[in-house]
């Protein structure tokens, strides 16, 4: 016992560091680390690139639409994908919505917004950046 | 050449920092020398993002204040060497160990800070701009601050996250940016890098201070290794910084007691406002602390309570600011008519009771368990014979802040399974290195085990 007590700083220390390179191996042998470029948050802010580049610069405000404002209902909002594109976007704040002069569409694929837009009144330009990605910019405004 | 950026980028927040931190130390005691290094990024970070709020506040653009922050930091670091040249040996006063030939302990530590590293770079590669939550609530803010110019307020408006959130990490980030020229991912990670080896550094310090050399690198080497620490420094969150802060108030509060110098109790003011200005969980340390430094006041000294408000005061003049003139609500404070079923709800004590239980049960998040492994190593190891007074301090403060933790989840408006769930190990966090703290000065050092006795020098 006396002797288990005398060594337990040290097995504890030792211990502690087998931990730690059991970790480190871990997450080597994952091999996740070798392609950050294929990490989620970086691959969407690849996607979105020329979308932020095509955004004038003095725009600050921009509204936001998905297919749950193309009468799908709020429910298939996808609050994670409007997070990703406020945090890529910046300093441009997004708002929900078409109210904006410049709006960012994110559709999936099998959504058709072309219905929606053209029963929008004033001229709008649409463009389109892959990945359901569009800028739309209510013109004359 | 970003990475190398990202960390010269720190250099002027941390040199101010010690300077400050020197002008409230004694400075002929050799033995603050390294608290003194550790408590740098804390201070120096915290009062480059009060007065850079300021600045932006005002419109003002933040590439002057950049460079403002360079100049005075190199200046002042002039200054402090000429006129203290006659004393140098004691500002900068050597890196010795009060037992030597401890090459044993030394070569453990310096693998666990080997490993330490290693972790930390390669989780950075894995998740370049940290996890969910820091790119969803903290380094967008930076981004807004960075790229927004006057426009930087937008950030105040965001959706579906926390638009309240302080500025502690944001304006130091974006001035990391400024001096990049880009918002680069490797600013936030080189940042929380920096921070967590100057949080693991002052438990370091602060243990050593009491204990000595073995037991410094023991604590140190299990905070560093344990999977809830590396999680929380490249999650680039505000977790780390949050807890940093807490460790740095809750130690200079013990200095504090046995040293009773005056510097220590206004610096713990000034990081435990801090805390404040980090997460809204520290304004609730502050009410905590706050309470604790009273009791210092009434029962060792009054003067130990002005000190301590005088160095809260401008961190929580900011916040109050910050609060009140820009920030939205929180989302925790929304109108809740509930309250009185909730308080009452006798099943919801039982739920978080339950769930804090496990939580902690598991804290660590290794394969080991680290609470069990910490009750056998107590059982043999037993508490140390030469006692530090004031140790009730820091189990104080880890109480009422883990109490107040409770109440907020016994009154949150959230689903209460969902609240507890994605946030009670963060919670835990935050008092985590504290914890290690106190159990590391109340234990037996390996010194005083006569397998690894040194020869005192």
């Amino acid at each position: 016992m006396k002797t288990l007590r005398n060594f337990a700083p040290f097995t504890l220390a030792v211990a502690s560091i087998v931990l730690a390179a059991f970790q480190f191996s871990q997450v080597y042998n994952s091999n996740e680390w070798k392609t950050p470029s294929e990490e989620m948050v970086s691959t969407w802010e690849n996607h979105v690139q020329s979308l932020r580049e095509a955004i004038p610069s003095d725009v600050y405000q921009a509204g936001y639409m998905d297919k749950s404002m193309l009468g799908e209902g709020s429910d298939s909002l996808d609050v994670n994908e409007f997070q990703l594109m406020q945090y890529s976007l910046a300093p441009i704040l997004l708002k929900m919505g078409a109210g904006e002069p410049w709006i960012i569409g994110n559709f999936d694929r099998n959504t058709d917004f072309h219905p929606w837009l053209d029963s929008q009144e004033g001229r709008y330009e649409v463009q389109s950046f892959g990945f359901g990605l569009y800028l739309i910019h209510k013109v004359g405004e | 050449m970003d990475a190398l950026l990202s960390f010269a980028a720190l250099i002027p927040h941390i040199l101010i920092g010690y300077w400050v931190v020197h002008f409230f130390f004694d400075p002929t005691d050799k033995d603050y020398f390294l608290i003194k290094i550790f408590l740098s990024a804390a201070v120096g970070l915290g009062i480059s993002s009060l007065v850079g709020f300021f600045w932006i506040w005002a419109n003002l653009p933040l590439v002057p204040f950049a460079v403002l922050e360079i100049i005075v930091s190199v200046l002042l670091t002039a200054w402090m060497l000429y006129i203290n040249w006659r004393q140098w040996k004691t500002i900068f006063y050597p890196f010795i160990f009060k037992e030597k030939n401890n090459y044993l302990w030394g070569i453990v530590l310096g693998a666990g800070v080997f490993l330490f590293t290693m972790n930390l770079c390669i989780y950075i590669l894995q998740y370049p701009h940290g996890r969910p939550d820091a790119w969803i609530n903290w380094n967008v803010v930076a981004r807004f601050v960075y790229l927004g110019g006057p426009n930087w307020q937008n950030t105040f408006y965001r959706l579906w996250d926390h638009p309240d959130y302080p500025l502690f990490l944001a304006i130091p980030n974006a001035i990391t940016w400024v001096i990049i020229g880009s918002p680069s991912t490797l600013g936030p990670s080189v940042y929380h890098f920096v921070v967590s080896f100057f949080a693991v550094g002052l438990l370091f310090s602060f243990v050593y201070y009491f204990r000595g050399f073995a037991q410094a690198s023991l604590a140190a080497i299990l905070f560093m290794s344990l999977p809830i620490t590396i999680v929380n420094t490249i999650n680039q969150c505000a977790d780390l910084p949050l807890s940093y802060l807490i460790l740095g108030a809750g130690g200079l509060a013990l200095l504090y007691f046995n040293q009773e110098d005056g510097g220590t109790a206004i610096l713990s003011g000034l990081l435990s406002g801090l805390a404040g200005w980090t997460k809204n969980e520290g304004l609730v340390f502050i009410a905590g602390f706050t309470v604790i430094w009273a009791g210092i006041g009434i029962f060792k000294q009054r003067l130990a309570f002005k000190n301590y408000l005088l160095g809260l005061m401008f961190p929580l003049t900011v916040v109050v600011l910050f609060k009140f003139f820009l920030a939205p609500s929180n989302d925790l404070l929304t109108v809740d008519v509930g309250i009185f079923e909730k308080v009452t709800d006798l099943g919801r004590y039982t739920l978080i009771l339950r769930e804090a239980g496990v939580t902690l049960w598991e804290i660590g998040g290794a394969s080991i368990n680290f609470v069990g492994l910490i009750i056998i190593y107590t059982v043999l190891v037993g508490s140390s014979r030469t006692r530090v007074s004031g140790l009730w301090l820091i189990c104080g403060v880890i109480f009422i802040q883990l109490s107040a933790y409770f109440m907020i989840y016994l009154l949150t408006p959230y689903n209460l399974i969902w609240h507890l769930n994605t946030s009670l190990s963060r919670l835990y966090f935050h008092v985590f290195p504290l914890v290690l703290l106190w159990i590391f000065i109340w234990l037996k050092s390996p010194q005083e085990l006569p397998f690894l006795i040194i020869k005192e020098t």
